[in-house]
């Protein structure tokens, strides 16, 4: 058994590597909800009429939805920049109101699923509004599982100062979050 | 002299819990190589009973289970044996070769191998049912939604796929995320040896290309599980085919992209020196990693066909970077003093095949081949038996580091011989065949007329389950064995220049003892003698 001796460099240093993670896996997110947009646009224009007879898009909640997310963006921003700069109340607290955002986003989402007044199998359009919905509402329940093990380490002191990988990535990934929405809110409620 | 594992990797004796609960990217690489391995036994033995069927004129013992078998054939070769092989042999070796004690979420990679596992297992399952009416990555309809049991089937079919997508997503960002932050000191990415960046190049492509099928794999379920009607109404089948290419067409080039940076690894350690054009390689590698993503649009005829005569513009430009890559391997070896070895057999092999489906490929540009066998010939010429020698390539090159032996060299070149021949025969009858006209998805030798090269191509068929069979049975006694080869490290044999070949063989559980500062693509080159 031979080992080549390179000269060592040190302790090594895992550098922002959830942070990286977060933003690979944000855009694997919009590449699928961009894909689902293609689709309906595709659909959408091969259809006689659409959206079908019958169905009535609520876009004043769409838009509380969007607005909701949005301002949860700025949220999650307060708590990765406040984690950096190790004021760790504040971090949590960003965090924490950010999660609550985005239980009251899949709150809203249930809701609006609800009062669509057609189901997945009535026509492709229930079919692609239940699939946007629905996409959404897994990758809001993944930001918010995220915010939460951000917190858990903020709690336990590993997420601040240079150290703040975790809260970086659980902003990062939940802006993601509210692109996807932003993407199913373009297609449902402004192309129709 | 012969070593205990243990003793030498410092690593506990391995045992079945080990490697169930193990998240050391080592042992994940090999779980996924050994898995891989068995889908590529389960595909090989489809496609031996589709070549017998066509041997002889009359054969029908396979009858209406024609195109499932064909289907289960494409699918378990294209999605489950081919991709998993090169996660696994990435998993293995690109934290070795970036400095690196480990993979970025080693809990993430073990998790994707069980979750590919359990979706491969699932997915060749629901073949079993009569009903499973699936058109998968081969074929250009979208799933049915046919009553009772069948639905049921299809049902798990799009599920089972799915999972194996989530799988190669997370091993995508798995590996992305370990060679975006977890390179030694000094190893920036001009540095990066070659494999490692067509690793890191196949999965940014993964990350942006996956995610379609997935989406469509959504639809998919709502239409076959609760009856929605999308990919059937207006425009949809046309859409289904979208959503399948847009991954299928990037997904044909990365069975081979990681391949490619093997090759420049072998003939770069086996020409003992530096690759010639090194920095037009990597140019090359990256070219090729975007040109997949741009031949989905090589046109709406091609929508239809897995293969299609590749005379589209987008199609016909990959033939650019593998011309540089070509290239640079003759140069590196007119230059380098080269010794044999098995793995440098195996990328002569690759090349031979890929210069032959490019031959090929020209001539099909001017003669009328849609819809014929030459697809058949095409696909196992360029796409299935190029990659898979090329990872055969691998596993030869860096045995020392996955079981801490060497590969017996005298099977390996029999291996080596059995595939590529085989395969030139299979893919050469299958070209013939098309240019005379045989439909691609005959499930019948059309008469006397095709009966003697369908002879031919199945004869090839079985060469090439000879080399195969071959090839798993010299991984299985090696990585049987329960020692280790301290001329696994024998510089005459390997004395590669990158940071895999700093570690003991094979690696212990942390890889290095001393994180390498790197001042160099060739960073062992600045040790001294």
């Amino acid at each position: 058994m031979t080992t080549l001796a390179l000269p060592p460099a040190g302790r090594e240093r895992p550098n922002r590597m959830l942070h990286v993670g977060a933003l690979l896996a944000g855009t694997s997110l919009l590449m699928a909800m961009g894909a689902l947009m293609a689709a309906y646009v595709n659909v959408r224009d091969a259809a006689d009429r659409w959206p079908p007879k019958g169905v009535k898009v609520d876009n004043y909640l769409g838009a509380i939805l969007l607005i909701t997310l949005l301002l949860s963006s700025a949220l999650a921003e307060w708590g990765a920049s406040a984690a950096r700069r190790s004021l760790r109340r504040q971090a949590l607290a960003g965090l924490a109101l950010t999660a609550l955002m985005g239980l009251a986003f899949l709150n809203g989402s249930w809701y609006l699923g609800s009062r669509f007044g057609f189901g997945v199998d009535s026509h492709p359009y229930g079919a692609m509004a239940y699939a946007f919905v629905g996409l959404s509402a897994v990758a809001t329940l993944a930001g918010i599982v995220a915010l939460a093990a951000a917190m858990v380490k903020v709690l336990a002191g590993q997420a601040d100062g240079g150290d703040s990988d975790p809260a970086r990535a659980a902003a990062s990934f939940w802006h993601f979050v509210v692109g996807a929405w932003a993407i199913a809110y373009a297609a449902l409620f402004m192309v129709k | 002299m012969a070593q205990d594992t243990s003793t030498a990797t410092g690593s506990p004796p391995p045992n079945l819990g080990g490697w169930l609960d193990s998240t050391d990217h080592k042992r994940v690489g090999l779980l996924y190589v050994y898995a891989a391995l068995g889908f590529l036994v389960i595909g090989g033995v489809a496609g031996f009973l589709l070549r017998a069927e066509l041997a002889e004129t009359g054969n029908q013992f396979l009858g209406d289970d024609y195109g499932r078998t064909f289907s289960l054939h494409a699918t378990v070769l294209g999605v489950l044996c081919l991709p998993a092989l090169w996660v696994g042999i990435s998993s293995h070796l690109v934290p070795l070769q970036i400095g690196a004690s480990r993979v970025a979420f080693p809990r993430a990679l073990a998790s994707s191998f069980w979750l590919y596992l359990t979706g491969g297992v699932l997915l060749i399952g629901t073949y079993a049912n009569d009903g499973l009416r699936i058109a998968g990555v081969t074929v250009s309809a979208p799933p049915a939604a046919p009553k009772g049991g069948a639905a049921a089937a299809n049902t798990l079919w799009v599920t089972a796929l799915g999972m194996v997508g989530v799988a190669s997503l997370i091993a995508a960002v798995v590996l992305v995320t370990t060679v975006a932050t977890l390179r030694a000191p000094g190893m920036r990415f001009e540095r990066l040896p070659l494999f490692t960046w067509a690793t890191f190049a196949s999965g940014l492509v993964v990350i942006l290309a996956t995610p379609v099928l997935l989406a469509g794999l959504l639809v998919a379920y709502l239409d076959v599980h609760f009856g929605s009607r999308l990919f059937v109404s207006d425009g949809g089948p046309a859409l289904w085919q979208h959503t399948v290419w847009l991954f299928g067409r990037p997904e044909a080039f990365l069975l081979l992209l990681p391949g490619l940076g093997v090759a420049c690894e072998v003939v770069a350690t086996h020409a003992r020196r530096p690759l010639l054009g090194f920095a037009a390689a990597r140019a090359a590698l990256l070219a090729f990693a975007a040109l997949s993503l741009l031949a989905w649009a090589s046109g709406p005829s091609a929508v239809r066909a897995i293969a299609p005569p590749t005379s589209t513009v987008a199609t016909a430009l990959a033939a650019l970077p593998l011309g540089v890559l070509v290239l640079a391997w003759l140069g590196t070896l007119a230059k380098g003093r080269p010794r044999i070895h098995s793995s440098l057999l195996f990328v002569a092999g690759a090349v031979v095949l890929l210069g032959f489906a490019a031959l090929n490929a020209a001539i099909a540009a001017v003669v009328s081949v849609h819809g014929t066998a030459w697809s058949n010939g095409f696909l196992h010429a360029a796409l299935f038996s190029p990659p898979l020698l090329l990872a055969a390539a691998a596993l030869h090159h860096w045995a020392p580091k996955l079981w801490g032996r060497q590969l017996p060299g005298g099977a390996a070149a029999l291996t080596a011989l059995l595939l590529t021949l085989g395969s030139l025969v299979h893919s050469g009858a299958a070209f013939l065949l098309g240019y005379d006209g045989q439909p691609w998805h005959a499930a019948e030798g059309d008469g006397d007329a095709f009966t003697n090269l369908n002879r031919l191509a199945s004869l090839g068929g079985a060469l090439t389950v000879l080399g195969v069979i071959l090839l798993i049975v010299s991984v299985a006694r090696v990585a049987g064995a329960s020692d280790t080869d301290d001329a696994a490290d024998d510089p005459d044999t390997v004395s590669g220049l990158t940071l895999e070949w700093a570690a003991p063989s094979p690696p212990p559980p942390h890889n290095f003892d001393e994180v390498p500062v790197v001042r160099s693509a060739e960073p062992l080159s600045e040790v001294p003698a």
